[in-house]
């Protein structure tokens, strides 16, 4: 079994400057936890997923922290998370993951869930040779395949 | 002749590397010992047993045993402790802050790395002025200019005066008569400077201080009987520096006593106290003697320290500010250890020709210690408190840095010149 024969192929896409809250906007309404961005040709170029879209709220120093978790009240900088005024003026060029893992379109469905394990991701995106995106494999996917065999197969 | 082309042409290359940066230091210096090693043998200026002989063990061992004691000391939350009770001290007074914050740094990098410190001090710093809405860039800007500047004050804070301990036999209270008072007076003047300097940032009053003092800074302590252990094991280390004269032990042995007490007392994961240790500045300072050691054999060293010899002759003041400036723009304009390393053979051989070379070793250090402060490069604490200044709103760039730090170092340079003649 393909990938290809697994994923789903009407995927959503962003482009590279996409608002921030368009972002936020997509995922609500159709229910994803993440969404492919692509060039004008359709061209893989990143991926915004809830984490990225979180991300925004933690300043970029708090990774350089080792533990601050024994101050309970972060004072001014809880108040500019009330509301961010930085929120409107991202897009999608400036969240995304990019150097992201993709799988190929004939590549065995076996190397997906083992590159969602390695890598730590929930979906993987699929491209053609030409890094061109034709669809997103997703856990689901891979459970349907499993579970439901090659009947369950659109 | 062909010996000295040679061996200086290898050591022009491999400098050409490290300085350019366009090689890691450490594979670059690893390959230049090589290349002289190799040329030494078969030209027959430099043996296999000469080239080992060069290697200073005893200053390596002081770094290693240091290094350990900091591994195991970092991860207790010591420094977030101190950092907020320093916050809570300044009551919300952003210049009171930077003045502390800058002791702090500039007290424990005379007894611990100065890199550990400000990797270790600037994140909780930042947060600390985030949670005051005040501009983070002073108070960084002294730690980092105060690390350096402590590190000139004891005989452990700083590598290039761990080089200079070794070389000179002088012992670590040499380091404390000779050194701290003038780093004590520097860092009266650096935090003028920069309460000058910083005026405008430093006016802004954070506007509700209260969550700084809701903060219980003990639970900021994540292993108490460990920071006692590594406190204890520190507190002999200092004990033993102190009353060097009256035994033979050497720096590299009680550091490495230190070490191997806060292993056995803490018994921390060895391997993440190992993975811990600089291995590449290790080698960097290691193939750095080798490479040292094979231009001495040549006799350009003796060269040097003849010229020297001849200006002191003439003019001792001014050969002592000569030597003070020179080290000072290498150290801020290139890397200092290297050139530690090559005075240190220059500054022996104008001794052994009668002159008496005691504070040409205490100027080399104050020159390569305060000179770092002169350009972002010429420390690894600038290198580094830079790179982390830039996840903040008030990243520090070049300009910043030449209206603060570079203001600072000539302000000390010009106070230890006109102290010349007391050192």
């Amino acid at each position: 079994m393909k990938v290809k024969d697994v994923m789903t192929r009407r995927v959503i896409t962003v482009g590279l400057s996409a608002p921030l809250r368009e972002i936020y906007r997509v995922l609500c309404e159709k229910n994803i936890g993440g969404v492919p961005v692509t060039d004008g040709e359709g061209k893989l170029l990143g991926m915004v997923t809830k984490t990225e879209l979180i991300d925004v709220l933690i300043p970029d120093y708090f990774d350089m922290i080792g533990d601050f978790l024994f101050i309970d009240d972060l004072g001014a900088l809880e108040e500019k998370l009330e509301f961010m005024p930085s929120l409107e003026l991202f897009i999608a060029e400036d969240l995304m993951a990019a150097n992201i893992v993709s799988i190929n379109e004939n590549a065995s469905l076996m190397k997906a869930p083992v590159l969602m394990t390695k890598y730590n991701v929930r979906r993987l995106p699929v491209v053609k040779d030409n890094n061109k995106l034709v669809g997103i494999i997703t856990r689901m996917d891979i459970c349907k395949a499993l579970f439901n065999g090659a009947s369950g197969l659109k | 002749m062909i010996n000295y082309i040679v061996a200086v042409s290898i050591f022009a290359a491999t400098f050409y590397f490290i300085f350019s940066g366009k090689l890691n230091r450490a594979i670059a210096s690893f390959v230049g010992a090589i290349a002289m090693v190799a040329a030494g043998v078969m030209l027959g200026f430099y043996s296999q047993e000469e080239a080992f002989r060069a290697i200073d063990f005893n200053m390596i061992g002081l770094l290693v045993g240091m290094m350990v004691i900091v591994s195991v000391c970092k991860n207790t939350g010591f420094f977030s402790y101190v950092a907020v009770k320093a916050a809570k001290a300044s009551r919300g007074s952003p210049l009171r802050l930077m003045i502390m914050m800058g002791c702090i740094s500039a007290f424990l990098s005379m007894l611990l790395d100065n890199v550990t410190t400000i990797i270790l001090i600037i994140p909780i710093t930042i947060l600390i002025c985030d949670i005051l809405d005040i501009s983070p860039l002073p108070i960084i800007m002294s730690e980092i200019v105060l690390s350096n500047i402590g590190g000139v004050g004891t005989m452990i804070g700083d590598p290039p005066n761990m080089m200079i301990a070794s070389a000179s036999g002088f012992s670590f209270d040499d380091f404390i008569v000779h050194l701290m008072p003038i780093t004590l007076g520097s860092i009266m003047l650096t935090l003028g400077t920069l309460s000058i300097v910083f005026r405008g940032e430093l006016k802004k009053r954070p506007r509700d201080f209260a969550p700084i003092l809701a903060i219980n800074e003990k639970a900021a302590i994540k292993d108490e009987k460990a920071l006692r252990k590594v406190a204890f094991a520190l507190g002999i280390v200092l004990l033993l520096f102190f009353f060097q004269k009256s035994h033979d032990f050497h720096h590299a042995f009680i550091a490495l006593l230190g070490a191997g007490i806060v292993l056995a007392m803490v018994r921390p994961n060895i391997e993440e106290v190992l993975k811990d240790i600089e291995w590449p500045i290790l080698v960097f300072f290691g193939s750095l003697f080798i490479l040292i050691g094979g231009l001495e054999k040549t006799g350009l060293l003796n060269m040097i320290a003849e010229r020297v010899v001849t200006l002191a002759s003439v003019n001792y003041n001014l050969a002592k500010v000569s030597i003070l400036w020179v080290s000072a723009g290498f150290a801020s304009l290139v890397d200092r250890i290297p050139f530690t390393t090559a005075m240190i053979p220059i500054i022996k051989r104008v001794g052994e020709l009668g002159f008496n070379i005691d504070s040409l070793w205490w100027i080399l250090a104050l020159g390569v210690g305060f000179g770092g402060n002169g350009t972002p490069i010429g420390s690894i604490v600038g290198v580094v408190g830079l790179s982390m200044s830039e996840k903040t709103h008030t990243p520090i760039d070049i300009k910043i840095w030449l209206k603060t730090a570079t203001v600072v170092m000539l302000v000390t340079m010009i106070f230890v010149t006109l102290l010349i003649g007391l050192i």
